[in-house]
C-alpha cells in the first residue's frame, strides 16, 4: 500500500464522476450501510504499512482517525468533505515531500456499529476512496466517552511505518474529537473488533506511552463539536497529550491546522512563516490556526543540519519495556 | 524577500553571524526555502546558493565538539556551551524528550534550594544529518567539573569507601531523589553512573533524566541493559514505577559503594529499603533521610565535616 503520487486533478476528476453519477462524498454511508466497510475493518489486520518505494523515498505517516458518532453533530460530515485537501497542501506547501496517509473512523465499542475503523496508508486518490468508506454513525453514548483506546492500540500494535522504523522520525496521528477515551482497552473489545488475544486489560496509561514513541500524537477539538469547550474532556487530552491539544475554532481550517503542525514537525517552516503563507494565499484561516498553534511553535529547539559524528555509532544499551 | 534577492546575498556573504543575524534559526529557514531546488528547479545559480547556504549554517550552528564520554544510549560531545548529548540510536529521541521535559520541570516547579541536586538544561538542539535524513534530539547539559560518579568512586575504592565517607553522599542522593518526588517525577534510572559526586565539596548530582516518569501513571521506558538485574522484578514485568523504586536504587548504589564495609546497622536499613513487596517498601525519602540521620549519628555521634579525596 502506499504507492502512486497523488494529483489533485484525480480527486477533481473523481468528484466530477460523482457529480455525473449523483453520488456524493458519502456514498457509503448515505447508502444505506450499517456495517464497517471491509476495507476498513480492523478485524484480523496484521500491520498497516507506510513504505518507502522509489517513488516516495521519504515517507512519511499520517494518521487521521476522526470520531464519527453523534455527539459530534455535523462535524463528521465537513471532515470528510474538507480533508481530501489535506495531501494536495501538504505537497503544495512543500511541508512533506511523501506524505501517506490513512484515514479512520471512531466510534464507541459498547454500543456503536462501528467502533473502529482503519483505512490504508495511501499517497494517492485512493485515501479518498477509503474517506468516503467511513461509516457516519450518528449513535455514540452521552457518557462523553468514546473508544479512542482501541483506535490508538490499533496505532501502537498494528502499523509499522518506515519513517520511524528506518530514519527515528515519528509519524503523525491526529485524533479528531469531543469526548474521552475509555480508562482501558478491554480484552473482549480488543478480541472482537481487531482479533488481538490479550492476556488482560491494558490501561490506556500504557497505551499512550507507547503510542508516542512511534506517533507524534495530538487531539483535535473542534468548535460546534457538543461537548466543546468542556474542561472535563480538554483536561482529560491535555493530561495524556499535554500541548498537542488543539481546539479549533473554524472547522474549515481542519486541513491547514494539520498541515501547519506536520510542517513545524518536518522544520519546513516557522510558525510566523507559515500564517504569513496563509495570508499570502488569502485564506481567512489565519487567526484561527494561530490560536489553534500558539503553543506548538514554542520551546521546540532549534533544528541544527550537520553530519552525524562519525563515532555516533553502535546500538542502545538500553532495553526498551 | 524574492528568489533573486535571497541569492545575491548568500553569494555575497562571508560570515555567517551577519547573513543569519539574530533570529538566525529562522534567517536561514527562510533563505533555504527561497533557494530550494525544488523549488527553483534547473536553476543552477540557485542551487549552488543553496548549498553555500547549508555550508555556511553549519559553520555556524556546529561545533561537533569532541567525544568525552560513551553512556548507555548516548555520547557525549564536548561545547563550549556544555556537554552535548546524543541518542546513538534515532528510538531513543522520545527518552532525550522525557530528560529536557524532566529538566525544566524541575527547574520552574522545583524547590529553588535543591536546583544544585539535578544538572543544568542548557538548550536542547534538534539535529539532522543532511545524508541520512535521520534527526535526533540533543541536550546540551552544563559542565560538572570536577565531579565523578560512583562507578568511577568505586573503581577507586573497590574495597569498599569508608562508611563514614558515604554518609554524606547517601544523605545527599536521598536529597536528590526526595527533592524530583516533590517535583512529581520518578527518575527511574538512579545508577552508579547517574549519580555524580564532587569529593572536596561534598556535592552530589543526580544525572541522565532520560528514563523518568511522572508521578501518577505512566509505565517507565525502558532500563540501561547493563543493569537490568538492579530493578525489582515487578518494575521488569510490570512496568510501574513509583518512588519507592528511586529508594530502592539510591540503597543499592550505596550498598554497592561501601561493600564488605558496611556495618551491620547500617546493612540492615538498607536492607529495609530494597524489600521484596514494593508496598513494604519505603516511599518518602525525606522521612528515610530523617531515619538514616538517626541511624548516623548512633553509629558515628554528631555529624562533622570529613575531607574526601579521589585517589590520586
Amino acid at each position: 500500500m502506499g504507492s502512486g503520487r497523488w494529483s489533485t486533478d484525480v480527486y477533481t476528476a473523481a468528484a466530477r464522476f460523482r457529480a455525473a453519477t449523483g453520488a456524493s462524498a458519502f456514498a457509503y454511508s448515505d447508502g444505506g450501510a450499517r456495517r464497517v466497510h471491509p476495507a476498513l475493518d480492523p478485524h484480523g489486520v496484521d500491520i498497516r504499512e507506510s513504505r518507502d518505494s522509489a517513488e516516495h523515498p521519504q515517507s512519511l505517516a499520517i494518521a487521521v482517525l476522526f470520531d464519527v458518532t453523534g455527539s459530534m453533530g455535523s462535524v463528521p460530515r465537513t471532515l470528510q468533505a474538507k480533508l481530501p485537501q489535506l495531501l494536495g497542501l501538504l505537497l503544495r506547501k512543500g511541508y512533506a515531500k511523501d506524505p501517506q496517509i490513512l484515514f479512520g473512523g471512531i466510534g464507541d465499542a459498547t454500543c456503536d456499529r462501528a467502533p473502529l475503523q482503519i483505512g490504508q496508508f495511501e499517497s494517492d486518490n485512493r485515501m479518498d476512496d477509503d474517506l468516503s468508506r467511513i461509516l457516519l454513525e450518528g449513535g455514540g453514548g452521552g457518557q462523553k466517552t468514546e473508544s479512542y483506546e482501541l483506535a490508538m492500540y490499533f496505532m501502537t500494535r498494528h502499523t509499522s511505518i518506515d519513517c520511524h522504523e528506518k530514519r527515528g522520525r515519528r509519524g503523525y496521528l491526529f485524533l479528531i474529537g469531543d469526548e474521552m477515551a475509555y480508562p482501558r482497552i478491554k480484552r473482549a473489545e480488543a478480541r472482537r473488533l481487531i482479533g488481538d488475544k490479550l492476556e488482560a486489560d491494558i490501561r490506556l496509561e500504557h497505551i499512550t506511552a507507547a503510542l508516542k514513541q512511534k506517533w507524534d500524537a495530538y487531539y483535535i477539538l473542534p468548535e460546534g463539536a457538543y461537548y466543546q469547550g468542556d474542561t472535563e474532556v480538554l483536561d482529560f487530552w491535555h493530561a495524556r497529550f499535554g500541548q498537542n491539544v488543539i481546539e479549533l475554532a473554524d472547522l474549515d481550517a481542519v486541513c491547514e491546522t494539520i498541515a501547519l503542525i506536520i510542517g513545524l514537525g518536518e522544520d519546513a517552516i516557522s510558525l510566523d512563516d507559515g500564517l504569513a503563507d496563509l495570508a499570502d494565499v488569502g485564506s481567512v484561516a489565519g487567526p484561527v490556526v494561530s490560536k489553534a498553534l500558539a503553543t506548538i511553535g514554542a520551546g521546540r529547539g532549534e533544528l541544527i543540519i550537520s553530519p552525524a559524528p562519525a563515532d555516533l555509532d553502535g546500538p542502545s544499551g538500553n532495553i526498551r519495556l | 524577500m524574492t528568489t533573486d534577492e535571497a541569492i545575491a546575498l548568500i553569494e555575497a556573504a562571508g560570515d555567517p553571524r551577519a547573513l543569519f543575524g539574530s533570529d538566525s534559526s529562522r534567517a536561514y529557514r527562510r533563505l533555504a526555502r527561497l533557494t530550494h531546488p525544488d523549488n527553483n528547479p534547473g536553476d543552477h545559480r540557485a542551487s549552488s546558493a543553496f548549498a553555500k547556504l547549508a555550508a555556511l549554517w553549519q559553520r555556524h550552528t556546529c561545533e561537533p565538539g569532541q567525544c568525552a564520554a560513551r553512556g548507555d544510549m548516548a555520547n557525549f560531545y564536548l561545547t563550549r556551551r556544555g556537554l552535548r548529548k546524543l541518542a546513538r540510536d534515532p528510538a531513543d529521541n522520545d527518552l532525550m524528550n522525557r530528560e529536557a521535559e524532566a529538566l525544566t520541570r524541575l527547574r520552574r516547579g522545583g524547590d529553588k534550594r535543591y536546583l544544585a541536586y539535578v544538572p543544568h538544561l542548557v538548550e536542547t538542539e534538534r539535529h539532522q544529518d543532511p545524508r541520512s535524513g535521520v534527526k535526533r534530539r540533543a541536550n546540551v547539559i552544563g559542565r560538572l567539573d570536577g565531579f565523578y560518579n560512583l562507578a568511577e568512586v568505586h573503581a577507586a575504592f573497590p574495597d569498599g569507601v569508608d562508611p563514614k565517607d558515604a554518609a554524606w553522599m547517601w544523605r545527599r542522593l536521598l536529597v536528590a531523589v526526595g527533592f524530583a518526588h516533590r517535583a512529581g517525577l520518578i527518575h527511574a534510572a538512579v545508577l552508579p553512573e547517574h549519580v555524580m559526586i564532587h569529593p572536596a565539596d561534598h556535592g552530589l548530582v543526580l544525572v541522565d533524566w532520560c528514563y523518568t516518569v511522572s508521578e501518577h501513571a505512566c509505565p517507565i521506558p525502558a532500563v540501561p541493559g547493563r543493569y537490568r538485574a538492579w530493578y525489582p522484578p515487578e518494575v521488569l514485568t510490570r512496568q510501574v514505577a513509583g518512588p519507592d523504586l528511586d529508594i530502592y536504587l539510591a540503597t543499592r548504589c550505596m550498598t554497592y559503594l561501601i561493600g564488605n564495609k558496611t556495618p551491620a546497622p547500617l546493612a540492615s536499613f538498607a536492607a529495609g529499603c530494597v524489600l521484596r513487596n514494593p508496598r513494604w517498601r519505603p516511599k518518602d525519602a525525606w522521612q528515610l533521610l530523617s531515619e538514616l540521620d538517626e541511624l548516623l549519628e548512633r553509629l558515628y555521634g554528631p555529624r562533622k565535616f570529613r575531607a574526601f579525596a579521589m585517589p590520586a
